[in-house]
């Protein structure tokens, strides 16, 4: 009897180098601007321990990276039923046992720890699309399913409410069926429904974020809360000029008073400490990682492969640009984390997992012509 | 067909990337200098929000000190409109609202315009609040006037108890850096005496923050946000301000009858209508009243100071601001002998059956010249008394004998010795503070032969000793220590530092401080109870302490008149009356200490302990808020 060999362990050479190096760089990063942003004054020595969390949930993330990119990613295929299906049983948890923070109930405590479902909820939607997608042809009705297989997390999600991750759901879902091929006449005539709907939707709106779009319009109007985080990061990141203040500068500059400089305005706390340099930088690397997870999709060797590596992809470029674009005075206030980088455990986990996927999706790719006569003289 | 979309997915993500650096360097470079600008204009910062302070009830809830707030008319020269026409405006309404004359706040305003233009100039301050609505509406929209509200302090106990109050006041200069340290801010009001002081860190609560954004003159563009402040603990004492108020009264009445007639003392100047009285648990160490007269109303420090009068208090030969129950010491007289009683019974020097007799006086001869004689009068010949007839009759012979001992003509008893009575003193709390939760305790003075050879340069003497004995000379004690005493008497011996606060409240929860156990007197439960056994015989019919007894409570007590000052030309001397009981016999509940500055124990302070405890069994159940 002959034992089909198992896709396990592959050789990880395949895997793409651009894509270590950047999250590489990443993460480091990260957990030196969490600390920095945990500063309350010069030399404040107490606040490291939020560092160090980040820092252990950056171990723990790494290390899930790097199973899941020895893993085969085919593997997963036929558990992506068991996947979604777990992750909107969280989410409803949250719902019913979750800790409220702010106003919302997003955490859900295990142990001493928290855990924000939301977060790998994304994960769970970017591989139940793909494995929804791969076999069929994107003709109406199977649209209409993949919709509703959306629907289904967003819906959990508006009910905390997040309106942050329903927007990251919401691009996951669009940047996967432009992948899958629905005819650009399918995609403008639902564009023309949402935007009709939009209206609609307000009504569920909560106020907050309501008036965090009116915050946006005129900061002025709102000096105490958001409009002032606003107002305070557009002028600590105007004056971070080329160089920035200074890494650990923070308490100093004028963003010691905003509330979520380590979260929703990470970028701007960056643009400020480390200025257009660093900025930049941080810009390119998120970029790298897109760019190479596009390059993942595109040379995967089936369409679930393909499909995967887009949706993972949809996530890091989503909420990269969002969060840059908030900070950046482009886009309302929304609350979605700056990848890689913002504080949060959950959210860092989850990005290195979907780092993880993507580079098992890239280390299967056919070998090149180059590679493959380097592998044949070797032989 | 997908390869394409992959392509187009790529390139839209490039160029959103691609948008973003764009309007970052848009931002980083080229708007660089206005956001610089926009920086030095907008600077933010965070001015203080003062957290309400807790309030002071008594032991039922019965509030003793609140807040209330008190509003001022101020203004602010930086913020005045700038045109002179308009300016004067501003200044008329103020003039029309406050009352003050025109040229007072044109001067207060050119003065205040350095070295700080935006520093507040109050024009008139302790507005109640009907006329701070009445200025408000008047000053409304006015730039650079406002009406500013801050608490001050009302003591709802006026004179009963203000020197254990204390009251809140500005930080004192030489205090400035510890208060600094600690949080507070330089014009903050802090508890300045008493629990005030003392209990400072709790009911002080935790200030809050306004944040506001503010031009670099100082002036406050807007107002960002503000962190609440944490309301302070409130403090519950264990004074029942009911039984405060009786002591009070029955003290007050008793002074006044003490007093000397002519109201002078041997010195031929007006006597003291002073003294002071404690009702201590002896089972808790908690404090039901502690007065002091003469006194003075709490409210004279807060807020609306009346300056005359705190000159008038200031200058009182009475020193009211004293409280006569911690602060200042004096000799205990024969009060102090049933602490003489347990130290001889401890040490076998007497038994309950030990007998001596008085004669009215002994003599002793001096021990090198025995030609001179020294006499120690006794305050009665009291014939033959075993150790209940000694106290009952508070024969001072008896104690000399406990005390120095007798050993002449044949007869030799042996006594404590100075160092005993010394040693047994201190174990009963005397000789320091009893740690008592207010400022400024006195210490007393437990003396012994070191003491008076290193401080008045003499050896002590056998007459040292024998005074001693029944509480006079050199030693001095507080009416608190002397309660803490009677209290260890009462509760077999455990020595317990004395609270006037009985805990803390934040909300609806009452945290009680504990019991806390200071020393155990080093004497057998047994003696403690033949020391008791003496009281009880004392506070019975015929004897000296019995005036001190309420009719329907069976008590310990023990009268003490400590005679003081310069001799009458009838050869008596001014004296201190006193007395110490403790209630009921059988299981004791509260300790008292009566002190007059000039009076006779048995006929003075005995009466007055009578009317204590008789208010303190009559006393209808408080409101449950800390149970009895």
């Amino acid at each position: 009897m002959i034992r089909q060999p198992l896709p396990l362990p592959v050789p990880l050479p395949r895997s793409d180098r651009w894509l270590w190096l950047a999250v590489g760089v990443l993460v480091p990063l990260g957990v030196l601007m969490v600390y920095s942003a945990s500063l309350e004054g010069p030399r404040d020595a107490a606040s490291s321990s939020e560092a160090l969390r980040q820092g252990a949930y950056a171990v723990i993330g790494i290390a899930a990276m790097l199973v899941a990119a020895r893993v085969d990613y085919r593997l997963l295929a036929p558990f992506t039923t068991v996947v979604y299906g777990l992750s909107l049983l969280l989410l409803a948890a949250v719902l019913v046992v979750g800790v409220s923070e702010h106003g919302a109930q997003r955490w859900l405590g295990v142990g001493g720890i928290t855990v924000q479902p939301s977060e790998f909820a994304k994960l769970g939607l970017a591989v139940a699309l793909a494995a929804y997608a791969a076999g069929r042809q994107p003709r109406p009705p199977a649209i209409a399913v993949s919709l509703a297989v959306t629907a289904l997390p967003m819906g959990l999600v508006a009910l905390q409410p997040d309106l942050g991750t329903v927007i990251v759901l919401a691009g996951i879902w669009l940047v996967a069926v432009v992948a899958w091929g629905v005819p650009w006449r399918t995609l403008a005539a639902l564009a023309i429904i949402v935007l009709a709907l939009i209206p609609l939707l307000f009504i569920g709106v909560p106020d907050y974020q309501r008036e965090r779009l009116a915050v946006f319009l005129d900061p002025g109007r709102d000096p105490l809360g958001s409009g002032f985080n606003l107002r305070q990061v557009e002028v600590a990141l105007g004056t971070g000029g080329v160089t920035g203040h200074g890494l650990f500068s923070g308490a100093e500059s004028h963003l010691d008073a905003v509330s979520a400089r380590s979260s929703d305005f990470m970028f701007g706390f960056l643009g400020a400490e480390l200025g257009l340099l660093g900025g930049l930088l941080l810009i390119a690397l998120l970029a790298a990682v897109v760019t190479r997870g596009f390059t993942a999709a595109s040379r995967a060797p089936d369409a679930f492969g393909r499909l995967l590596a887009t949706g993972l992809t949809a996530m890091v470029l989503i909420q990269g640009v969002v969060n840059i674009a908030v900070n950046l005075r482009l886009l309302p206030t929304t609350g979605i984390p700056l990848p890689f980088i913002s504080q949060g455990g959950s959210a860092l986990v989850a990005m290195l997992l979907a780092v993880g996927l993507l580079q098992s999706v890239a280390a299967r790719r056919p070998a090149t012509s180059e590679e493959q006569w380097r592998a044949e003289r070797w032989r | 067909m997908t390869a394409s979309r992959l392509v187009a997915l790529r390139v839209v993500a490039l160029v959103l990337f691609g948008l973003l650096a764009l309007q970052l360097a848009r931002m980083q470079l080229l708007q660089s200098a206005h956001y610089r600008q926009l920086a030095d204009e907008l600077s933010t910062r965070a001015v203080p929000i003062e957290a309400p302070r807790g309030i002071i009830t008594d032991r039922n809830g019965v509030v003793l000190a609140r807040n209330q707030p008190e509003f001022e008319v101020v203004i602010i020269p930086g913020e005045l409109p700038a045109s002179p026409a308009s300016r004067l405006a501003a200044l008329i309404a103020v003039e029309h609202a406050t009352g003050v004359p025109l040229a007072v706040i044109e001067e207060a305003a050119r003065n205040g315009e350095q070295p700080d233009a935006f520093a507040p100039v109050v024009i008139r301050d302790h507005l109640d609040a009907t006329a701070a609505i009445e200025a408000r509406a008047a000053l409304t929209g006015l730039d650079g006037v406002r009406v500013d509200a801050h608490p001050v302090r009302i003591y709802a106990s006026g004179d009963l108890m203000p020197q254990i109050l204390g009251y809140v006041g500005p930080i004192e200069p030489d205090e400035v850096a510890g208060y600094l340290d600690a949080g507070y801010d330089l014009d903050d009001r802090v508890g300045r005496t008493g629990v005030e002081l003392t209990y400072e860190s709790f009911l002080r609560g935790e200030p809050g923050k306004r944040l506001i954004s503010s031009h670099p003159s100082g002036r406050e563009i807007a107002r960002l946000g503000d962190v609440a402040p944490r309301t302070g603990a409130d403090l519950v004492l264990a004074i029942d301000i009911r039984l405060q108020q009786a002591v009070r009264d029955a003290l007050q009445d008793g002074i006044a009858k003490a007093l000397p007639p002519g109201g002078l003392d041997a010195a031929g100047q007006p006597a003291m209508a002073a003294g002071a009285a404690v009702v201590m648990d002896v089972r808790s160490g908690e404090l039901l009243a502690l007065v002091s007269l003469p006194s003075y109303d709490a409210n004279v420090f807060a807020g609306r100071t009346d300056s005359a009068a705190l000159e008038r208090l200031l200058d009182d030969p009475a020193k009211p601001l004293l409280h006569r129950g911690y602060m200042e010491v004096h000799a205990p007289g024969s009060i102090f002998k049933p602490l003489v009683g347990a130290a001889a019974l401890q040490e076998g020097i007497a038994q309950p059956s030990t007998r001596i007799t008085s004669t009215g006086a002994i003599t002793i001869r001096d021990i090198y010249n025995p030609g001179v004689t020294y006499v120690f009068r006794d305050w009665a010949a009291h014939g033959t008394l075993d150790f209940n007839g000694g106290m009952a009759r508070s024969s001072d012979v008896y104690f000399y004998y406990l005390a120095g001992g007798y050993d002449q003509d044949g007869e030799h008893f042996e006594g404590l010795g100075s160092a005993r009575v010394a040693s047994y003193a201190r174990a009963f709390g005397l000789g320091g503070p009893t740690g008592l939760d207010l400022p400024g305790e006195a210490d007393g003075l437990v003396p012994d032969a070191a003491w008076k050879e290193e401080t008045i340069g003499e050896p002590w003497v056998l007459g040292d000793t024998y005074t001693y004995g029944i509480g006079q000379g050199y030693l001095t004690t507080t009416p608190i220590q002397m309660a803490v005493a009677a209290a260890a008497i009462a509760n077999d011996g455990d020595v317990l530092q004395p609270r006037v606060a009985h805990g803390l409240r934040r909300g609806d929860v009452v945290e009680a401080f504990p019991r806390i156990l200071r020393n155990r007197v080093p004497v057998d439960e047994a003696h403690m109870e033949t020391v008791r056994e003496s009281m009880h015989v004392a506070a019975s019919p015929g004897g000296t302490a019995f005036e001190g007894k309420p009719d329907a409570v069976v008590i310990g007590g023990k009268t003490g008149t400590a005679e003081f000052g310069a001799q009458r030309p009838d050869g008596s001397y001014d004296s201190h009356g006193w007395y110490m009981g403790f209630a009921p016999y059988d299981d004791p509940q509260v300790a008292v200490i009566v002190y007059i500055e000039h009076g006779v124990g048995q006929t003075y302070a005995a009466p007055v302990a009578k009317r204590i405890l008789e208010a303190y069994f009559n006393l209808p159940p408080g409101q449950a808020l800390v149970a009895r």
